[in-house]
């Protein structure tokens, strides 16, 4: 009887020691699911448009999206063809549990940096927010539309200089691919 | 005759489309030098101190740096631990010429999420931001100390929840190592 007691008493406590070190692991907030139709390996091919910002430039290549860091955040990489072996950009996207939307940081391989907010409706992700680009600062704002059948999306972002007249900034289409067998 | 013109032609055009492209292609400000000295794979011990974010507690780990994007942004991938928690970090440096100082973003496995401006001045660089976790945001500010030899730095940071009272948050030391061999 003593054998059994002391039995159960290791066994509670076990689970009462495995409870507390669970309890405390944060989640991925459910938002950040919508950022899973861009997980994996697409084709691309747009163009930048010149202006104060920068050169303009036509380009295609691999893009590769996933979700890091414990599903908290997605990680995207363009590597253009025939560019630079470390060339290409970087997206991280988030979500901002203190303002409650999700968060993008963007940098390029010209030094460029974008930072915005994404607001999501249907297929549709809305992106606004700041180019840090030349030295200077230019609000600019996007819409990334995903085709019913999640097998490709397109990205269009415009620009403004002045805060009031907004040109095109980028337009890109994507389609989704098979990765590339190492 | 005509073969050697023909060559010739090709490789003096070559050699201009080369040219063309390289002065085309924007290079990084000489300033992003000052991130250099973080490059390499780095081993840190240290303690949290008890505050707003947490019990005091030991922190170790190790963390690797190299540059990205043609030289134009520094990543760092810490792997630690916090106490005997896990920590993943992502880390990414970049330069604003205009302000002569370097916006950083930390991205961490839990969610949480570190935004920061340094400058640095010799071996010391001096860091402000805010540090989103669990909901909340705080700011943050911290030193950090390279050694003359730039194989080891030390970091003091300070965590506050109103901007005037301010407490302890980290105090590590990095040292530049080799990385472990690959089993």
């Amino acid at each position: 009887m003593q054998r059994v007691s002391i039995l159960l008493f290791l066994l509670v406590g076990c689970f009462v020691v495995a409870a507390q070190a669970q309890a405390p692991a944060p989640k991925p907030d459910p938002t950040l699911k919508k950022l899973h139709v861009w997980v994996g390996h697409w084709m691309y091919e747009g163009e930048t448009k010149a202006g104060p910002w920068g050169p303009g430039s036509k380009d295609s290549g691999e893009y590769d999206g996933q979700m890091i860091l414990g599903g908290f955040f997605f990680r995207g990489q363009w590597r253009p063809k025939g560019g630079l072996p470390a060339g290409g950009a970087l997206v991280i996207c988030g979500y901002d549990a203190v303002n409650k939307n999700m968060t993008s940081d963007a940098y390029w391989d010209d030094g460029t940096r974008l930072s915005g907010v994404i607001s999501v409706t249907g297929n549709a992700f809305n992106w606004t927010g700041k180019a840090f680009a030349t030295g200077k600062t230019y609000p600019i704002r996007g819409q990334i539309v995903v085709a019913a059948d999640l097998m490709s999306f397109i990205e269009k972002f415009e620009i403004t200089a002045d805060g009031k007249t907004w040109t095109p900034f980028f337009e890109y289409k994507y389609t989704k691919a098979q990765s590339a067998t190492k | 005759m005509a073969r050697t013109i023909v060559f010739l032609f090709l490789l003096v055009f070559c050699c201009a489309t080369a040219m063309q492209a390289q002065a085309q292609a924007p290079k990084p400000d000489l300033a992003l030098k000052k991130l250099s000295v973080w490059v390499g794979h780095w081993t840190f011990e240290g303690e949290q101190k008890p505050g707003p974010l947490g019990p005091g507690s030991k922190v170790t780990g190790e963390g690797n740096c190299h540059t990205i994007l043609g030289g134009f942004f520094l990543q760092c991938q810490v792997l630690g631990k916090v106490a005997e928690s896990e920590m993943r970090v992502l880390e990414i440096y970049g330069y604003d010429p205009v302000n002569k100082d370097f916006p950083a973003e930390w991205y961490f496995g839990d969610g949480s999420r570190a935004s920061w401006m340094l400058t640095i001045a010799g071996n010391t660089s001096t860091w402000a931001g805010k540090w989103t976790m669990a909901g909340k945001q705080y700011q943050v500010k911290q030193r950090v100390v390279l050694a003359p030899d730039l194989a080891s730095q030390t970091l003091k940071s300070e965590v506050s929840t109103d901007g005037e009272t301010w407490t302890p948050f980290f105090e590590m030391n990095w040292t530049k190592t080799k990385p472990a061999a690959k089993q």
